[in-house]
């Protein structure tokens, strides 16, 4: 396991520093000019410099406070909800199309719409991140609930366990390695749902951000915006990897 | 004193393209108390829907159950089953395995709940392997986990429904043997389902031979070798008579499900 770990990153890390040495001398080799892709070692100094003029985390606290409440709303909303779909087949019958619709409209065609109800601001994208991030965890929250095996359900029900019980210790407990899975999805569309409605629908944020220094084509900031959302991407996606590991850890192993 | 009472029990399923088919038909048999009653039959006579039936997770069609004189209205703690497949939780260790049934009785705190847990991991050979999951265990383990789940609830009848049939050969014989130690120690009226006609007998005070579909009891046999029985008691001449005589049992029942007529039996 360790090695493993060891590995992932000693290969991954070799490429995104191949991968950077080649972007800092592709402009002085005349490859192309600075102004298109500016270059590694400039990002980092404007890194400093918008920190400084205080144009970096003011916008990203707005951001992860949008983002934190509307997925923490896509938690409540979709863990309860996936777990009546999983459970029930009438509700599944009943709610599955009309979901699956929901699901594959572009959301983003709703902005304007979601603007005019929500408001511009933090409104908009909370239901934007909200509903990026529901619909993974409740879909992979039912098919955790739909895969359970029903001799653990008789098993609870010969020791006179009542449907609640059943419940809390069959079907919650027996559905989290699907719905962690869910989570991680979930984190990743949010973060990205969270972006472009700011580009969209407020000048404040991180993507408003990126809105304003796009829009005047200064590259390297865009950049620098843009590297900032990969990497708290990165690392949010890679901390519910990390939990997910270790809720499976030993418990899980051979079983799903 | 007699324990369990199935009175003239019949059970039917629909079936998906109309009418219904009748898997027990009439079933009649009374256990005793502290009685280890082995139950064999062809396939799908129903076997294992009788130990569902005594333990209240399905309702007969017609007929009751009695356990101590009551009607059997749904499961009670003062059955438990155990499972072919095991059905072990396989996010909980073997402790909290055997606590479920516990949990559910929420009659008891947690310190109390952990010393009967391993006052039964302990009879069933378990100790130093607590805090393993289900998939750390072989076969034989998982079943002795199965058991000590099911008397740890202390009931007074332990179903087990071919708890033995998921594992090899030597272990399911060991399992036996244990299974007889276990029974003795704990005191408990046994229904046992099997396939094997030497399990059946090595284990019972008395053998239900089942007819095939709609299953009835075809036979009542008792046994009467002396306890406690060792494996080699399988080659002595009471017990390789009595396996003969089942063998014939199952084999006319066989035929005549192949052959679609009654013979006399």
């Amino acid at each position: 396991m360790k090695e493993k770990t060891w590995q992932r990153t000693w290969i991954g890390g070799t490429a995104v520093i191949a991968f950077l040495v080649l972007w800092e001398i592709a402009m002085p080799l005349g490859l192309v000019k600075v102004a298109d892709i500016s270059r590694p070692s400039l990002v980092v100094k404007s890194f400093f410099e918008l920190a400084a003029a205080g144009e970096i985390f003011p916008h990203l606290v707005i951001s992860l406070k949008e983002f934190i409440a509307g997925f923490f709303l896509s938690l409540i909303v979709g863990i309860p909800l996936g777990v009546v779909l999983g459970r029930y087949r009438f509700s599944g019958l009943l709610l599955d199309p009309l979901l699956m619709a929901l699901y594959t409209m572009p959301r983003m065609a709703m902005m304007p719409l979601l603007v005019v109800w929500f408001g511009v601001g933090m409104g908009a994208t909370i239901s934007v991140v909200f509903l990026g991030a529901v619909f993974p965890i409740f879909i992979n929250t039912s098919v955790g609930i739909r895969e359970i095996d029903p001799i653990w359900v008789r098993a609870v029900r010969s020791f006179g366990g009542t449907e609640w019980d059943i419940f809390k210790k069959v079907f919650l407990p027996g559905a989290v390695p699907p719905m962690m899975s869910g989570i991680r999805l979930g984190v990743g569309r949010g973060i990205l749902g969270m972006v472009v409605s700011e580009m969209y629908a407020s000048t404040a944020g991180i993507g408003g951000q990126i809105a304003n220094y796009g829009n005047s084509f200064r590259t390297t900031e865009l950049i620098t915006l843009i590297a900032i959302v990969s990497l708290l991407g990165f690392f949010m996606v890679d901390l519910m990897r990390r939990v997910e590991e270790r809720v499976r850890r030993g418990r899980m192993e051979g079983w799903q | 004193m007699r324990h369990i009472e199935l009175q003239q029990v019949i059970v039917s399923f629909p079936q998906p393209g109309g009418g219904e088919l009748r898997a027990v038909d009439g079933f009649e048999l009374k256990v005793e108390k502290g009685e280890f009653v082995t139950i064999v039959g062809p396939s799908g006579c129903g076997k294992s829907t009788l130990l569902s039936i005594v333990d209240g997770l399905v309702q007969p069609s017609s007929g009751q159950v009695l356990i101590n004189g009551a009607l059997v209205k749904g499961p009670s703690p003062d059955r438990a089953l155990v499972f072919q497949e095991f059905a072990l939780l396989p996010w909980r260790t073997v402790v909290d395995n055997v606590m479920l049934g516990l949990e559910l009785q929420r009659k008891y705190t947690k310190p109390q709940m952990k010393d009967k847990v391993s006052h039964y991991i302990q009879m069933v050979s378990l100790e130093g392997f607590e805090k393993h999951y289900p998939h750390q265990l072989s076969g034989g383990m998982r079943q002795r986990v199965g058991i000590a789940r099911a008397l740890a609830v202390n009931p007074e009848i332990l179903l087990m429904d071919e708890p033995f049939a998921a594992l090899d050969a030597q272990t399911r014989e060991i399992m036996s043997v244990e299974l007889q130690r276990i029974w003795e120690q704990a005191k408990k009226t046994v229904l046992f389902v099997t396939h094997s006609i030497d399990e059946a007998v090595y284990l019972a005070d008395r053998i239900v031979v089942m007819s095939g579909r709609p299953g009835r009891v075809k036979e009542i046999i008792p046994v009467n070798l002396p306890r406690p029985r060792s494996l080699s008691i399988k080659d002595e001449p009471g017990f390789v008579r009595l396996r003969r005589h089942i063998w014939d049992l199952l084999e006319q029942e066989v035929q005549r499900q192949v052959g679609g007529k009654e013979t006399k039996s």
